[in-house]
């Protein structure tokens, strides 16, 4: 026999380092771990894409936050927003709106009480607390307003030079006559030209002009005999200093010690007629362009030294000086890099600003803007929506019956009575004086307001139309179906702008009475005309899914035609196409942007007025259009998470019954 | 009109049921005059002498049948109001035919007017059109007394003041225009086609638009799709990324994105080419992007007609392969013989083009000039804003309506599809695609029209598009009923276009059943 050997290995089971794959446990599906594992990191690929998408969320949303935190300039939307928001309307009758949008707050409070409201429900209201407070800027009269002077465009192209100085700054002012036409040959003698407000490059072109014909031969630029006086002027248009060419020495050159801080002119002065020869605003150096066919004419080129920045506009200059306290210095190495840095960072803030300066000037001026009125709509909204919750849960039924029925009507009233309150009427009675209000000119309307307007008011004309057209399609008359179909298909074939420019330029023939006509009246009704028909085919949609049976039994209960429309089809085909109504809504807001291309000044015209009008605010575009953005995206947002909300809910009571 | 001697019995209830006599049929006339003139194919003729009179002696008789009505001289009376009164009278016999029935019928039924439903039908609808006509003619007679320039369609011929600095140059005259068999010559002397008119302007500005919408409808398709499949990725990150793409493209005007991709981006880019981004051949600069441009040389042909030869015979290929997998069952592989033949036939056209004569192809590069590029293709950065801002827009609406069109297909689909053994690639290719291209489709017709009609939107951004050109000549001019009348149909056309284009797609999409 022999000896049974030991071998532990058989005798006892040693667990392996790692089990087998069978035996693993699964991978954690559930926690904070699983989750990521599960939506984030469930294969190579999955990864990778997360990878890549987080990559480039980083880099964006750093991008975007450090611009807007330490480089952009949001001072154009905090002293622009009154324009924005209500445009032109008077400041004394701006109590009309801030009522208007204090009912806005209260009625929408009022409603989330009585017929209930889920957390989205405070979402939206708070949402509307904030629009109500950007339109109802209650401390306007604190901000100074741009006047109407700054948001008209100047068709004046001889603006004169600006720049800033300090008190002691020595400023050395030349100008010289161009008359070697060599200097004019040259590929570019000048470091440069810059756009005045007016958009003409009328300085460039004329000098463009007028090389050309030097290259070709067929100008003679010592022949002509400029003669000028130069001006220098402070901001109130007081001549500083003033100096003659005269044939001995046409160049005029002259230094000017600063008597105070603040931006000063320069004014070129044809010296026979006195009239002004520049065509443009420019940087250090640049031809003066008066080409015009006189004896005392030609081109002369302007240099500046020891100004620290020049700038088209007083109020650009004073506003940078009183928030960042000091100047930046142009400094250009070439002169397309100069011609950028003139149109950008002379007037642009371009350094790095802290957060805490980001507080204090970017956000503070912002937050004192709306604040008042932040606080007002809240308290609003609390009272509405205690007065309304109050109701509902009280034990008398007829509390809350009075309550929402007041909530109807206070809806109802609320349209008519924001028009009449946005215009203004006329006593009619004579007997009661006090119900007068004067009345604001519709041309004065704009900003969001005039958005606000323009959306509503076509939306409720709209939807009778359009269910009248829908049925006028459907019916089995077949003038009135062609009638209808071709109106639908016309307009839903066309551009919204061709409407808008047809409701401007050609209705005004079709009555004499109508081109006395407000504008924005005609763009109205272009507006609501053009959202009818888009109305009639959702409708007719609508239309199209209720069961015949029901117009059957409808007939059998021996109801007429127009009763079996308004009592039986009409409602169940309304309810189905709220959602798709309301979607329609958002795009109808989104397209009123179009009537500030045919002249209306609503929220995208006012910033376009103002940005793209205006030296002072051209470089803070990106700031503006972004802000606008927002709102339009808050609003937006609203209005189709409302109509989300609706068919979610499932508005229709025929997909109800079809379910059933 | 239902100026029928029998009732539907939809309309019996408006009928005095108790009049049972009003159902027979009246008796029958034995005149024969009467019978004669009541044969269909009599009264037909009779109408269309009528029409054939009116529309020969049309000169003539305008005088009295509407210089007279209106009491003013024929001469003063536009071609519209003409048109209009000329299509009155072509109806007017119907009309009359059919209220002279319904007052026939009436009074055979002896019951109350206001309750024959037929009777009202007829009365309303000839009220509701004198409405119409009424307030068409009159709108139509105010235009005229109050347009202080006279409408003038010739102003299509006039001389376009404007410089268009985008697309094909209207001030050159078109070449091959005389190239046209037949028409050719009498085209290129017609008034309207001479260099430099409104018309040529006007196409110029149709070519411009074109170019546009075009571009962006392909990209906005390719993007949404990407951003459609986004939507629906497993991963949560893209999903909600993807969502907060159509949810900002969504919710905020048009006309604002085009001003921030024109202003906002490109305006602030530097506008000197010498400071252009340059991007290999590319040059990105405020005045638009600049780029290399493809020259067809002489060996050209052979290389195209390889890849014409190469698509015909892949095509024919595809097909065969269908048949034999119908017949034999055997799997088709359509796309690998439909490849072969085309790459295949397509590389023998390059080599040809290579052994005749060099390069098909070859790339004109940007250069830089004192003050602009020379050479190559230029897109301005008008046309970019446009293409761009349609292109991100569009594809917000195309994402959503792809996300939808796949989320419709019902998950049993899928399953059925695994189940028979397809794998995930083909589950999607041959059972979730055509299903959900179905509900994709009409939308996305939809989302087409409406980007061919915001493309007018060219004109707050300075891109010479129909739209801004018209505005010009409507401005110059002041005519503009004569222009909106173009510009409408131009838009209207453009859009049946589409439809027509979409819909035959739709069509072969549809579910065929026998």
């Amino acid at each position: 026999m022999s000896e049974k050997i030991h071998r532990p290995d058989e005798t006892f089971y040693v667990a392996p380092k790692e089990p087998p794959a069978s035996r693993r446990p699964p991978a954690l599906t559930i926690g904070p771990v699983g989750w990521l594992r599960k939506n984030l990191f469930s294969g190579v690929g999955n990864t990778l894409m997360t990878g890549i998408t987080i990559s480039l969320i980083v880099a964006f949303l750093y991008e975007l936050i450090t611009w807007s935190i330490v480089k952009a300039d949001w001072n154009v939307v905090n002293n622009t927003m009154r324009l924005m928001m209500v445009g032109l309307y008077p400041i004394d009758q701006i109590w009309r709106i801030q009522l208007i949008a204090v009912l806005l707050v209260f009625l929408s409070g009022l409603g989330v009480g009585v017929w209930g409201g889920n957390a989205r429900g405070f979402f939206i209201i708070s949402l509307i607390i904030i629009i109500a407070a950007l339109i109802i800027p209650l401390g306007a009269e604190r901000i100074e307003p741009p006047s109407i002077r700054f948001i008209v465009t100047s068709t004046d192209p001889n603006g004169p030079i600006l720049f800033v100085g300090d008190e002691g700054d020595t400023v050395g002012l030349t100008v010289e006559p161009i008359d070697d036409n060599a200097v004019a040959k040259q590929e570019s003698p000048f470091t440069g030209f810059i756009e005045n407000s007016a958009g003409a490059s009328s300085s460039r072109a004329l000098w463009n002009n007028a090389k050309a014909q030097v290259v070709a031969g067929k100008l003679d630029l010592s022949q002509y005999n400029l003669q000028m006086t130069v001006q220098l002027l402070d901001s109130k248009g007081k001549v500083l200093d003033e100096s003659l060419s005269t044939p001995a020495h046409r160049v005029v050159n002259f230094e000017f010690k600063l008597p105070a801080n603040g931006w000063y002119i320069v004014q070129v002065l044809r010296d026979d007629t006195g009239d002004a020869i520049f065509s443009s605003v420019d940087g250090l150096q640049l031809p003066v362009a008066a080409a015009r066919a006189l004896p005392n004419t030609g081109f002369a080129w302007v240099r500046i030294d020891g100004v620290n920045a020049m700038s088209a506009q007083q109020a650009d200059v004073e506003q940078r000086t009183k928030t960042y306290g000091g100047l930046p210095t142009i400094q250009c190495p070439s002169t397309a890099e100069c011609r950028r840095q003139l149109l950008e960072e002379n007037v642009r803030y371009e350094g790095s600003r802290t957060f805490k300066a980001f507080l204090k000037t970017q956000l503070d001026p912002f937050l004192a803007e709306i604040i008042q009125a932040l606080i007002v709509g809240f308290v609003v909204m609390l009272v509405a929506y205690s007065l309304g919750n109050f109701a509902k849960q009280s034990r008398n039924p007829a509390s809350k019956k009075l309550v929402s029925r007041a909530a109807i009507i206070g809806w109802v009233i609320f349209f008519p009575l924001s028009w009449m309150l946005l215009s203004g009427f006329k006593n009619a009675t004579t007997l009661h004086p006090f119900l007068e209000l004067p009345q604001v000119a519709q041309s004065l309307w704009g900003g969001l307001i005039l958005t606000i307007v323009l959306t509503f008011v076509s939306l409720t004309f709209a939807f009778p139309i359009g269910i009248l057209l829908a049925l006028g399609r459907r019916s089995k008359l077949p003038i009135i179906s062609l009638f209808c179909v071709l109106f639908i298909e016309i307009v839903r074939g066309v551009p919204l702008i061709t409407i808008l420019f047809m409701a401007k330029f050609i209705v005004p023939y079709f009555a004499k009475s109508l081109s006395d006509t407000e504008l924005l009246i005609r763009l109205l009704v272009g507006l609501t005309l053009f959202t009818a028909a888009y109305n009639a085919e959702v409708v007719r949609g609508g239309l199209q899914i209720i069961p015949k049976g029901q117009i059957e039994a409808a007939q059998a209960l021996g109801l007429n035609p127009f009763a079996t429309n308004v009592f039986i089809v009409l409602p169940q085909a309304l309810r189905a196409v709220i959602p798709a109504i309301m979607s329609q809504s958002v795009s109808l807001f989104k397209d009123t942007t179009l009537v500030s291309i045919v002249g209306l000044f609503e929220f995208l015209g006012m910033i376009e007025l103002i940005v793209n009008g205006q030296q002072v605010y051209r470089p803070y575009q990106r700031e503006a259009y972004l802000f606008i953005g927002v709102i339009y995206f808050i609003i937006s947002y609203i209005m189709s998470s409302l109509s989300r909300r609706l068919e979610e809910s499932g508005a229709g009571t025929v997909r109800k019954m079809r379910k059933a | 009109m239902t100026a029928q001697s029998t009732y539907s019995s939809s309309d019996d209830f408006f009928v005095n049921t108790a009049d049972l006599s009003a159902r027979r049929p009246p008796p029958r006339s034995k005149n024969p005059v009467v019978l004669f003139l009541k044969r269909p194919i009599v009264l037909i003729s009779l109408y269309l002498a009528y029409i054939a009179l009116i529309f020969v002696k049309w000169d003539t008789l305008k005088d009295w049948l509407v210089a007279d009505i209106l009491n003013r001289p024929a001469s003063e009376i536009g071609n519209g109001l003409e048109a209009m009164w000329l299509a009155l009278w072509v109806a007017l016999p119907y009309f009359i035919f059919s209220i002279f029935n319904a007052a026939k019928i009436q009074l055979r039924l002896r019951i109350p007017f206001f309750r024959n439903i037929d009777f009202l039908r007829d009365i309303a609808q000839v009220v509701f059109l004198f409405v119409v006509v009424a307030g068409l003619y009159t709108l139509a007679l105010n235009v005229m007394d109050n347009t202080q320039i006279p409408i003038n369609w010739n102003v299509v011929s006039r001389h376009f003041p404007v410089e268009v600095s985008e697309g094909p140059d209207f001030t050159k005259e078109i070449s091959w225009l005389k190239d046209i068999p037949i028409i050719g010559n009498r085209l290129a002397k017609a008034d309207v086609l001479q260099p430099g008119t409104t018309t040529r302007a006007l196409i110029t500005g149709l070519i411009n638009t074109l170019r546009a919408v075009i571009l962006a409808l392909v990209f906005s398709t390719i993007l949404g799709v990407l951003i459609g499949i986004g939507l629906l990725s497993n991963n949560w990150l893209v999903r909600n990324v993807s969502a907060v793409y159509v949810e900002i493209f969504r919710n905020t005007p048009l006309l604002l994105q085009l001003f921030f991709i024109y202003r906002g981006v490109l305006g602030i880019l530097p506008t000197a080419p010498k400071d252009a981004y340059k991007f290999g051949n590319f040059y990105l600069s405020g005045r638009g992007l600049n780029f290399p441009k493809v020259l067809t040389t002489d060996s050209y042909p052979y290389f195209l007609m390889g890849i014409i030869a190469g698509l015909i015979v892949g095509i024919a290929l595809w097909r065969w392969r269908l048949r034999v997998q119908d017949e034999t069952g055997k799997p088709a592989n359509t796309l690998i013989w439909f490849s072969t033949a085309f790459f295949g036939l397509g590389a023998i056209g390059l080599v040809l083009a290579f052994v005749t004569g060099g390069t098909p192809f070859e790339l004109e590069n940007p250069t830089l000039d004192r003050f602009n590029f020379v050479g190559g293709s230029r897109w301005s950065a008008g046309y970019l804003t446009l293409v761009v801002g349609l292109t991100l827009f569009t594809a917000a609406f195309v994402a959503d309506i792809v996300r939808a069109g796949i989320q419709s297909v019902s998950h049993g689909q899928i399953e059925a599809a695994r189940a028979h053994g397809l794998t995930s690639n083909q589950t999607l290719r041959l059972v979730v695609l055509p299903q959900a291209m179905r509900l994709i489709v009409p939308p996305l017709t939809n989302q087409y029209l409406n980007l061919s009609k915001a493309s007018s939107l060219a004109i707050s951004i300075g891109f010479y598009d129909l739209f801004n050109v018209a505005t010009i000549v409507q401005n110059q001019t002041g005519q503009a009923v004569a222009l909106f009348v173009i510009l409408m149909l131009t838009y209207l056309v453009i859009s049946l276009l589409i439809s027509l284009l979409m819909n035959i797609i739709n069509r072969s999409l549809q579910l065929k059943t026998r």
